[in-house]
This record gives C-alpha cells, structure tokens and sequence, in this order.
C-alpha cells in the first residue's frame, strides 16, 4: 500500500513539473513573440516593418524618405504599401537556406533590374491609369521605345527632379540632347530660368498631337499662350494657320523672335524677292516673271533685306482695306 | 578586482590598437555596398547583433580577427527569427579591405 502512495506522488509530482515546464516555455514565448512585434513595428507605410527591418535609414537607399512624398500620405486610403509595388516578394524577406544571394524582389525598379518595362510600369499604372493625362500612353513615343516610368520619376525622394520646375528638363535633355543645345541659344523660351518648363508643351505620357505636344496640334499648344497669333485674319498667312515650327523652332535659335533662319532667307524660301519698286504698291500693272527676269537674283535679295520692315503682320491681318495699301501683303 | 581591471584594460587597448588603423569612409563604403547595414547597425540590435556588441564579444580574444574574417567571407548559416540562412559573403577578395573592415567593426 505504502509502495501504491510513493507512486502515486511520483506521478503527481511529474505531472506538476510537465505542467509548470509547459506554462512556462508558452510564457516565454508569447514574451518572444511580443518583444519581436514590438521590436517590429511600420515605420512608414502600412505593413512596412517586413520590409524596414532591414531598409531602415542606414540602407544605402534612402526609401523611407517615400514619407515625405504623396506615396507616403497615410491619411489618404490610396497609399501604397511596399508590396503593391514591388510585389509580395516572399523568397527576399525569407532567403532560401542554401542560397548564397538573396533572391531580389518581385519587382525591382533600378537600372539593373530585370523586371520587364511593362511589369514595372504596371505597378505605376495600376493606380495612375485613372489620370485623363496618361490616357494616351499606350502607343506613345515613350511607351513604344520602352520608357519605364522609373526612367524619368524618382519615387522614394521628397523632391522628384522632373515634377520641379527648375530641375525638370535637366531630366529630358538626358535623352533629348539636341534640344540642350537649342535652349542655351540666345533667341529662347526662358526654360534655363524656370519660366517655362518641357511640360508646359510636351506631354510626356502621350497625346495625340505630334511630338507629344500637350493640344491635338503644335499651333493649338502654341496658342495656348500666343492666343493673338490664332486668329481667325480677314488675310491669312497659310503657313502660321498650318504649323508654327515652319518658320520657328520654340526651344531656340540664334535668329530673334526664334525665327529658324533670318529675313529675308527666311521669307525667300517661299516668296520671290523684290526690290523697292513693288508694282502693285505703286498701282502699276504686274509684269509675269520670265525666264531673265525671275527676280531671284543678288540684286533683288541684297535690296530687300528686312522683309519684316514693311511686312509687320505676318501672322495675319485685319485691315478692311481692299486698295492701297494692299492688304493682302499684310502690311499693316 | 584585478583580473577585472587588467580585461579592461586590455580591452581598451586592443580597441584603440585596431582604431588606430581603421580607413572608416571605405570600410562603411564596402560594407554598405555589400549590404552589411541591412541586418547589422553600429549600436542598436536588428536582425544580426549590433557591431558594438561584436566588438564587446571579440576585441579582448586572441583569434578575434581570424573568426571575423571567416564569418564575413565564408557565409556560414546563421540564425534569423528561428530560420536559417546563409550569411552573406562581403563583396570583396582584396584582403586589405576585407582586414579593414574586420578593424572597423572590432573599433566599434
């Protein structure tokens, strides 16, 4: 009986260890378990902590200056977390135990990355397609010569160089290297100055106009500043109805008024050069060029140099007037 | 108390002894391009120990840099939040810089 007993509290106090010893290891971990949550907590964007374990703001890319921009605002519902862009990336945060690397992201974003232009611009589009701006990219010169977004746009920075005025066409002369050259000239939109930006004229995300130009048409964006220009003229001067850049080149000449070549060459690659003598203004009869006299000779060209003397409405005319002084020569 | 003063003073003295020829700018230059920062910062605990604590751990023993330079050029497995995984292996065969940055982190 007494054997019965010593057995009985043998088991008994077995069982008080195995319990205390359980308690305790499951106290220990819930401790683990709470200490590493706490240890663990979003720095910046929703579920972030996956992530800022390790990007934190010794990496040596600064991504939680993403804060600091609209990518960062956690009061807007919008907001992306890190994985809507870069994908949920699961072999990244657990390295598989026999590689050496770290396997990359889902999607990566940098110079080197191997994720395909459309992937990456994927993410981007996926909230941005919305934008009536960006209507037109699909089939844009940009998106057919395999612009990613990320080519141009810098998301983890407070200030993105080419959404500033002043920095933004340092960003396109990268590629747009002729037009570095123009916008130095001495005849120029003041674009050096920060006056007038690529944007202003260009629509980087496509549109229907040549040349990416933000109306249907050049002359339709030229006249969104240069409205007197538009007319309609009881005299029109076709070339200006029909496209600006015939005789200007708006990021810069070395002509005034960036006028591509100087009065009179100008003029005289379409209109034959005349002297001072113009029949018409003196109300004689009108001689037919003819084979001697053509007027395209250094006489007429040296004598009527400063077309823009006289002819001082090129872009159109309204004077009633239907004698002298000839309207239609857009004189006045 | 001796054998206390005497370790700390050794200790003290083998700090300043790799301090003394420790190139920081290149030091933190390679070991952030080989993304060291990632898991390990100078005073505070990440997933790796602090460099503070390595220094603490390594600097007073013998074969301190000889263990050093084996953990960051072998990538032996390791322990992150109960998974294993390898360490990873410092971008560089030049044993200069690789002794450099051994020197930087013992200096901590």
């Amino acid at each position: 009986m007494s054997q019965l007993k010593e057995a009985a509290l043998l088991f008994i106090q077995a069982l008080v260890i195995v319990c205390a010893s359980a308690f305790f290891a499951s106290d220990v971990l819930a401790q683990q378990a709470a200490s590493q949550s706490e240890a663990r907590k979003d720095i910046v964007l929703k579920g972030d902590a996956k992530c800022t374990r390790c990007h934190d703001e010794n990496d040596d890319y600064p991504v939680l200056a993403i804060g600091k921009t609209k990518h960062g605002t956690m009061k807007d519902e919008r907001t992306p977390s890190c994985m809507s862009c870069h994908g949920e990336s699961d072999s990244h945060i657990n390295k598989p135990s026999n590689a050496t690397e770290r396997p990359k992201p889902d999607r990566t974003f940098t110079k080197g990355s191997t994720t395909p232009i459309a992937a990456r611009n994927d993410a981007c589009m996926s909230c941005h397609k919305k934008d009536s701006t960006r209507t037109h990219w699909e089939g844009s010169t940009h998106q057919a010569r395999d612009l990613a977004c990320t080519s141009c746009h810098q998301i983890h920075t407070q200030q993105d160089r080419v959404r500033i005025k002043v920095t933004q066409p340092e960003v396109c002369f990268t590629c747009h290297k002729e037009q570095r050259t123009q916008v130095n000239r001495p005849s120029r939109h003041p674009i050096p100055e920060g006056k007038v930006v690529c944007s202003d004229c260009h629509n980087p995300h496509g549109s229907v106009g040549p040349k990416l130009v933000k109306r249907d048409s050049v002359n339709d964006t030229c006249y969104t500043c240069h409205m007197e220009k538009r007319g309609p003229f009881v005299h029109n001067h076709d070339p200006v109805n029909e496209d600006c850049t015939i005789c200007h080149n708006p990021h810069g000449t070395v002509t005034e008024n960036m006028l591509k070549t100087r009065a009179p060459f100008l003029c005289h690659e379409c209109h034959t050069p005349h002297g001072p003598n113009t029949p018409q203004l003196l109300g004689q009869q009108v001689v037919p060029n003819t084979v001697t006299t053509s007027g395209k000779n250094a006489v007429n060209i040296t004598q009527g140099r400063g077309c823009l003397n006289c002819h001082t409405e090129v872009h159109g005319s309204n004077n009633p007037s239907v004698t002298n002084p000839t309207p239609q020569f857009r004189l006045r | 108390m001796r054998t206390l003063i005497a370790t700390a003073a050794l200790a003290l003295a083998a700090s300043g002894a790799y301090a003394q020829n420790v190139d920081v700018s290149a030091a933190e230059g390679l070991m952030k391009k080989s993304g060291c920062f990632k898991c390990h910062s100078v005073t505070a605990k990440k997933d790796g120990p602090s460099y503070k604590s390595v220094a603490e751990k390594y600097k007073t023993k013998p074969d301190a840099v000889a263990t050093l330079t084996k953990h960051i050029t072998t990538g032996p497995t390791v322990k992150i939040d109960g998974k294993e995984e390898k360490h990873e292996i410092i971008k560089t065969k030049d044993e200069g810089e690789i002794k450099n940055v051994v020197a930087y982190i013992l200096s901590r």
